[in-house]
This record gives structure tokens, C-alpha cells and sequence, in this order.
């Protein structure tokens, strides 16, 4: 009496013939389970009945196939070496970016070029044409204090160098602390003037007495030029042993160190047999008088009417001119 | 053989000319590698299967790399490109594994 149970409780068990657990996933399983193509096992099929071995084809079909396969090849090679190539569009930007700032920096250099060729022009025409006799080595002598003539003469280099890796990492990653700042260049160069520099340049920006030094963002102005880092030096012409004994004395190069100490800023400061400092052009005329006495003529004197941070503080006077080698060491000392 | 040979002429054209790709074909480069690929490794399976042929392999080649970048196309004009790219990279992907495990078994015998 038990058996009868015994198919039925079998039957509804038994799963029907054909049929699997996971037939709801044909797809999956098609993919996973045939990746071949069938194309392959048709073929090998139709070659197996027609009783050969390998397939045969005429030439035309031959070199189609050719022709197919060779545009297939160079364009999957194509395709991925375009896909390896650095992106178009930001490689565009850049080589516009950089095209710019080339063309620009052609342009400010050619017109600096032409502004000191036209101010050399304006001086030759004020000394020749404007000035009394009398005037005129004094307006010569003002100059060089101006610092609008070139000088020649021993020296002393100051060279401050951004700190944690001088300024070529990565911007986000320097800590800002460790760069030079317009302050520091400031009191380098305010301690060489006190030490009895004659002219100073920064990074070959002649400083004059209308110069400014100041931070704009990150990077250090001096008159409206920024100066390129990391490593920012400081020429000063005057006497280099009197100089020397003097910033030694002075609260230089004890700020020198704490820059080093504090922030990682490398120092170094030379003695400089020959140097050559390049003038700052000729101020703007911003005042002019007229002087009655003697002949009445008109006379127009430049005059530095403002104070700068570079302001001299002790003593100014020009070293060996490329012009002169008048000297006038003594008249203006004290 | 002809396959072979053809497409070594052609990689060998592509590094020699490089030709610069038009920028309305940018988008479908990588699905159409990625099927290139798939083709490659399903020739080479049926390669050691014993079961290779030439005019099976360029046409499934051919096949799968223009019904790919049709698939993005079409997602794009759709505006569900990049899910469509995705669901393709899955299948293919699938299939380069399986066919790739094939070979393993085929050379390692394991």
C-alpha cells in the first residue's frame, strides 16, 4: 500500500527532463558557457562534410579577406594608439597657453628695449639742450644715485633661495612660509644700503631711489617686475670690505640665519671682484621750474620726489661709471 | 593565415602612418578596442580548438566592433551612452575571460 505514494512523492521531487536550475538565466549562460563563436563550429562542420581539410577559396575572396583584415589591424591600431595619446583638447590649451605667454614675453621685452633706447634718447636731448653748463654735471651725478646709468664695481652678493625644495615643487605642496618674501629682500636690501652699498639690483632690476619692493600673490614685485625664483640675488657695488665688516656687524645676517633656521631659506653671501649693475632708465620728469638767475633759462631738473622701501639710508654713491670714473665719494658721505 | 598576416600589414600601416582619428569617431575607440579584443582572443581560441577560420574570424571581427560602437551610438543619441558602454564592456568582458580561460586550459592543460 505504500507503493503508489512512492512515484507520486517521486514525481513532484524529480525535476522534468530538460530542464535546469538556472533556465531563467539563458542569457548569463549563454555568454558565460559559449563565449566561441558558432560561426567556427558551423564552419568546421560544412568543412567536415564536404570532406576537407582545410577551406579553399578562390583569389578574389582571398584578397578580400586580405584587404579586410589589413583595414581591421591598422584601424584597432589606430584606435588604441589615439586612445594612449596624452588628451587633445588639454594638450591644445597648454600649446595655446604657452604660444601666449611667449608672444607676450617677446612683446614686453622688445618694448623695454625700445623704452631704454627712447629714454636714453629723452636724456641725450635734456643734457644737450636743456640744462646750463652748470646743470648739467649735477643732473650726471644725480643720475647715478638715481640708478638710471649702468655701473661697474666690487661688491657683494647677497643670494636668498626659496626653502623646501627652492621653489620647484609643486605650489600646493611647498609650505608658503618656506618662500622669500618682498619683507626679506626688503631688509637684505635696506641692511646693504645701511653697510654703504653705492647702487643695488635685484635679480639684475636695478633698484632706485623711487623703487618698490612688495609681494603681489606669490610672487615678489620690484617696480612692477616680478622676479623669477627660486633663487633671489642681490648686488650691491660699493667698497666689498667696508661692506662686508658692516652687514656682518648689522642685523643682517643674524635675520639671515633665523631665515634658514625658521624656514628653510638657504643664504649665501659673497664678496664680488667685478660686477656689472644695468641702469633703471631715466625717472619721469614730474617737476620742472623755471630758473630766473644768469642766462633765464629754462631749466628742467628730474628729482626723486617719493621715499621707497630701498630707500638709501646712510650714504649713496656711485661706484666706477661706465661713463665717467668721476668719483664723489666724500661729498655725500654722512 | 591570411587573417594573420592581414592584420599584421595593417598594425604594422597604423604604427608606421598614424593617421589621426576624425573627432566624431573619438567616442566609440575604447568599446571598439575592447571588441577587437574579444574577437582576437575568440580566434585564438578556436585557433587552438582546431576549429579556425579566416573568413569566420574577420567577419566576427568586423562584426563586433561596428555592432559595438553601434550600441554606443545608438546609447548616446539616447542619451544612455555611457550604461550602454557599460553593459557592452560587461558582455565582452565576460567573453574575453571565458575564452581567455579556455586558452589557459588549452596550453597549461589545467
Amino acid at each position: 500500500m505504500t507503493a503508489p505514494h512512492a512515484p507520486a512523492r517521486h514525481t513532484t521531487t524529480a525535476r522534468p527532463a530538460g530542464r535546469r536550475p538556472d533556465e531563467s538565466m539563458t542569457l548569463l549562460r549563454e555568454v558565460t558557457e559559449r563565449p566561441l563563436d558558432p560561426g567556427y563550429a558551423l564552419m568546421a562542420r560544412r568543412r567536415a562534410e564536404a570532406g576537407e581539410t582545410t577551406s579553399r577559396r578562390g583569389t578574389a575572396s582571398a584578397l578580400g579577406l586580405l584587404l579586410v583584415a589589413v583595414l581591421l589591424g591598422a584601424a584597432t591600431t589606430v584606435a588604441v594608439l589615439d586612445l594612449r595619446a596624452p588628451q587633445p583638447l588639454v594638450t591644445k590649451g597648454r600649446t595655446v597657453l604657452m604660444e601666449q605667454i611667449q608672444e607676450r614675453s617677446a612683446e614686453v621685452e622688445s618694448l623695454s628695449r625700445r623704452s631704454a633706447a627712447l629714454s636714453s634718447e629723452v636724456d641725450g636731448l635734456q643734457g644737450a639742450a636743456l640744462l646750463p653748463s652748470a646743470l648739467v654735471e649735477i643732473n650726471e651725478l644725480d643720475r647715478w644715485v638715481n640708478g638710471a646709468m649702468p655701473v661697474r664695481g666690487p661688491g657683494m652678493v647677497v643670494k636668498l633661495t626659496d626653502g623646501a625644495g627652492g621653489g620647484l615643487v609643486d605650489p600646493g605642496d611647498a609650505p608658503a612660509e618656506s618662500r622669500v618674501r618682498d619683507a626679506d629682500v626688503q631688509f637684505v636690501v635696506n641692511e646693504l644700503w645701511a653697510a654703504g652699498a653705492e647702487a643695488i639690483a635685484v635679480n639684475d632690476q636695478r633698484l632706485t631711489s623711487l623703487s618698490a619692493i612688495r609681494n603681489a600673490g606669490d610672487a615678489i614685485l620690484v617696480d612692477l617686475q616680478p622676479l623669477n625664483g627660486p633663487v633671489y640675488t642681490v648686488e650691491a657695488v660699493g667698497d666689498p670690505e667696508d661692506m662686508q665688516v658692516e652687514f656682518a656687524r648689522s642685523a643682517g645676517l643674524g635675520f639671515l640665519q633665523l631665515l634658514s633656521a625658521e624656514y628653510g631659506i638657504e643664504h649665501e653671501v659673497t664678496a664680488s671682484e667685478g660686477m656689472d649693475l644695468p641702469g633703471a632708465g631715466s625717472p619721469t620728469l614730474r617737476y620742472a621750474h623755471s630758473e630766473r638767475s644768469g642766462g633765464a633759462q629754462e631749466t628742467a631738473t628730474p628729482r626723486a620726489s617719493a621715499r621707497a622701501t630701498a630707500e638709501p639710508t646712510q650714504s649713496v654713491r656711485t661706484a666706477q661709471s661706465m661713463q665717467s670714473t668721476q668719483d664723489r665719494s666724500e661729498e655725500d658721505n654722512g | 593565415m591570411i587573417a594573420i598576416v592581414g592584420l599584421v600589414i595593417g598594425v604594422v600601416a597604423g604604427l608606421v602612418l598614424q593617421p589621426t582619428v576624425p573627432l566624431i569617431l573619438q567616442p566609440y575607440l575604447p568599446i571598439a578596442v575592447v571588441a577587437a579584443l574579444d574577437a582576437l582572443f575568440g580566434g585564438l581560441r578556436a585557433m587552438l580548438d582546431g576549429l579556425f577560420d579566416d573568413k569566420v574570424f574577420l567577419v566576427s571581427f568586423l562584426s563586433n566592433v561596428v555592432v559595438a560602437a553601434f550600441i554606443v551610438f545608438l546609447g548616446d543619441q539616447l542619451g544612455v551612452g555611457g550604461q550602454l558602454s557599460t553593459a557592452v564592456v560587461v558582455v565582452l568582458g565576460i567573453r574575453i575571460f571565458s575564452n581567455a580561460a579556455s586558452i589557459r586550459r588549452h596550453i597549461f592543460k589545467a
